[in-house]
């Protein structure tokens, strides 16, 4: 063992006894175990010399002698061992006599001798616990030993001694699990394939994974503490993060949301991404934190782009040859000069294939397109009185040019639907459009309302009600087929191959809800759709309003 | 009888105009004349024309840009144009409203309607008072 001298020049300590002596000190109380105590240090008056000198070997000696942290602090007979530990694991024990410092002595030996040299160690219940952590590498442990039992003057000393030294340690032991952890959580967040990023009640970011400085440009550095409007500037509506954060903000019920949106990164290139946003709440339903999630779909929007081309191409070539083969199938069949009844029935059959193929067709490219508009479908959280509201404004010269007033009844409280807004529109738009077509005089009411007559989940009926020509009650259960048309002559628009309702059907199919008609020739027609409401709709329910935060007025 | 009505096809499968040239031979009344793409559309139709049967998927530009052209240019700005194509009901909807947006009188899907259907809606067109 090398022996180095310490530089400088150490204060002395004064002795246990007469500090003990000067402390008036109870009597000692019997403990459940024995420990030995050599050495007191008071902290008080005569201590701060030794305080200063703990503070000093903790704080430098570690440095002068390179050392990696303060292992231990022993106390044993007579002296004072702080064991640090350095770099290439040697120890280092610096001793303490009664009469200031002895030496230090390099050792070699690990941990554990240490360990076995001294007299049982308690992780006593005395020593803060805070210093007592164990990790693998680190075990800050204090051992005490004393020859009489100890006295609660005694332990608070030895607290406080602990409690001194274990401050620098246990600062930088926090401070390493505070690094480690942030280590951990960054290299976590930066390996996501996702953009992760937090904000704080405030709006301004805490977070910002390496994802999102892909996605954006922006790295962290610019991002933390900054608000997300300024970093997420989304095409054709620059305030979108912030109406996000504020609509959040508004309505306490509204816990996620997720749209495809295309953004402007910092260095002007337009990117399709697939933004989440979820809010965390207090109690009150105060915003305490938003988790973002982004991926990039730039791909995918191609793909489906480069789908779409295909289908477009993929329809010309089936459809000319079919077109070709219907007519002149057609134009044969009128030679009936030289037509016997058995040419024309094969002739017959052959129309009859080849209009199944022209349907087939349809279906199939139908379905692909369905598929597409699947993935294509803008999913959120829908307020019926708005898409109301707005084709009421969107019909309203019709209503003045026709003479045919729009009446509408919407609820108080908000009426949520999941669905994709645009779509959901424009079925309404497709029944409105037929109710006015449908109607020479009278009234078109459209009613959103809750449906409290059923006993499972809650749905919103919305009705489209004209006093129009009715439909026929033979027509009224094919209404919905492909390719129906109404046959009555009033049907100044030629074409469309009568799929408005066919499709409107599938859609509200798809988002699990059902549309009904219901007619009265001559007197008038009401198309009824039935939609579930979304997850934490409100309802009028009187729990659901007392709990939720009336925020009028701040809108 | 002289052939008193012209109508312009604009189409550049060679199986369609085939077809529709047949059909229509038959009818003394209605000459038609064809193009095989929008640019050829374009030089070719002036205030002569009575009916423009425009097809929408054409080489080069596509018929959508040659209905916005047609309504552009003042001579053939008032000729009827009914948009005749084989994109069909999985996009009728917005095609369809594409098309009457823009100009056209109507839109009819190839694939269904035989020629003696379309002979018939173009007769309507041309000769409007007529039963």
């Amino acid at each position: 063992m090398a022996k180095i001298r310490l530089p400088g020049k150490l204060p002395t300590l004064p002795p246990w006894e007469a500090l003990i002596t000067n402390l008036h000190l109870p009597r000692f109380e019997e403990k459940d175990y024995q420990l030995q105590l050599s050495l007191i240090h008071s902290l008080s008056g005569a201590g701060a010399n030794y305080r200063e000198l703990f503070s000093q070997v903790c704080l430098e000696l570690p440095a002068i002698l390179k050392a990696e942290c303060v292992s231990f602090v022993r106390i044993a007979s007579g002296k004072t061992s702080v064991i640090m530990s350095n770099r290439s694991r040697k120890y280092l024990t610096v001793l303490f006599g009664r009469d200031g410092c002895k030496e230090i002595l390099e050792d070699d030996r690990p941990l554990s001798a240490h360990l076995l040299r001294s007299t049982p160690l308690l992780r006593s219940l005395y020593l803060s616990s805070a210093l007592i952590s164990q990790t693998p590498e680190r075990r800050i442990m204090m051992y005490v030993t004393q020859n009489r039992p100890i006295s609660s003057w005694e332990t608070q000393y030895i607290n406080t001694i602990a409690s001194l030294i274990g401050h620098p340690i246990r600062e930088s032991f926090l401070q390493d699990n505070l690094e480690t952890e942030s280590c951990r959580l960054s290299v976590l967040t930066d390996n996501l394939l996702e953009g992760l990023a937090v904000l704080g009640p405030d709006g301004k970011i805490l977070i910002w994974n390496k994802a999102f400085e892909r996605l954006t440009g922006y790295s962290a550095r610019e991002a933390i503490g900054r608000r997300l409007g300024e970093l997420i500037h989304r095409k054709d509506n620059d305030s979108w993060a912030d109406d996000q954060l504020k609509n959040a903000h508004d309505d306490p019920s509204r816990r996620i949301s997720h749209e495809e949106i295309q953004i402007i990164t910092k260095r002007n290139r337009v990117k399709w991404v697939a933004i989440s946003l979820s809010f965390m709440r207090t109690r009150s339903g105060e915003i305490e934190q938003t988790q973002l999630f982004a991926r990039d779909i730039s791909k995918a929007k191609e793909l489906e782009a480069r789908k779409s081309e295909f289908i477009s191409i993929a329809t010309h070539e089936l459809r000319t040859p079919l077109t070709a083969a219907k007519g002149y199938l057609s134009l044969v069949m009128r030679e009936k000069d030289i037509l016997n009844a058995k040419h024309r029935g094969y002739l017959g059959r052959a129309q009859q294939a080849i209009d199944r193929l022209v349907l087939l067709a349809e279906d199939l490219l139908r379905a692909v397109q369905v598929e597409e508009e699947r993935l294509n479908l803008n999913w959120r959280r829908v307020d019926l009185r708005q898409l109301v509201e707005g084709l009421q404004r969107d019909f309203l010269r019709r209503s003045q040019e026709a003479g045919i007033p729009m009446r509408v009844v919407l609820p108080d409280l908000p009426a949520y639907v999941m669905a994709d807004g645009e779509r959901l529109r424009q079925v309404f738009a497709n029944l409105l459009d037929n109710a006015f077509k449908y109607t020479p005089r009278g009234v078109i009411t459209i009613t959103v309302k809750e449906d409290t007559a059923r006993n499972h989940q809650p749905v919103y009926l919305t009705s489209v009600a004209d006093t129009g020509m009715g439909i026929e009650p033979r027509e009224v259960d094919h209404i919905f087929d492909r390719f129906h048309r109404a046959h009555s002559p009033e049907e100044t628009k030629a074409q469309g191959a009568g799929l408005g309702l066919f499709i409107a059907k599938s859609f509200i199919d798809r988002l699990n809800g059902s549309i009904r008609v219901k007619s009265r020739p001559r007197r008038g027609t009401v198309f009824t759709v039935a939609l579930p409401a979304a997850q934490n709709h409100i309802s009028i329910n009187k729990k659901t309003v007392n709990n939720r935060k009336v925020q009028d007025g701040k809108k | 009888m002289a052939k008193s009505k012209k109508v312009l096809l604009v189409e550049d499968d060679a199986l369609i105009v085939e077809l529709y040239q047949e059909r229509f031979s038959e009818e003394d009344d209605i000459e038609l004349k064809v193009a095989r793409d929008g640019k050829l559309a374009l030089k070719e139709v002036d205030g002569q024309y009575d009916l423009i049967l425009l097809d929408i998927l054409l080489p080069e530009i596509n018929g959508f840009t040659v209905l916005k052209k047609l309504k552009e240019k003042a001579e053939t700005r008032d000729i009827p144009v009914v948009v005749l194509t084989n994109l069909g009901s999985e996009r009728t909807d917005t095609d369809k409203q594409v098309a009457l947006s823009l100009g056209a009188v109507d839109y009819l899907v190839k694939s269904f309607h035989t020629p003696d259907e379309l002979v018939e809606i173009v007769r309507k067109r041309l000769w409007p008072t007529k039963n």
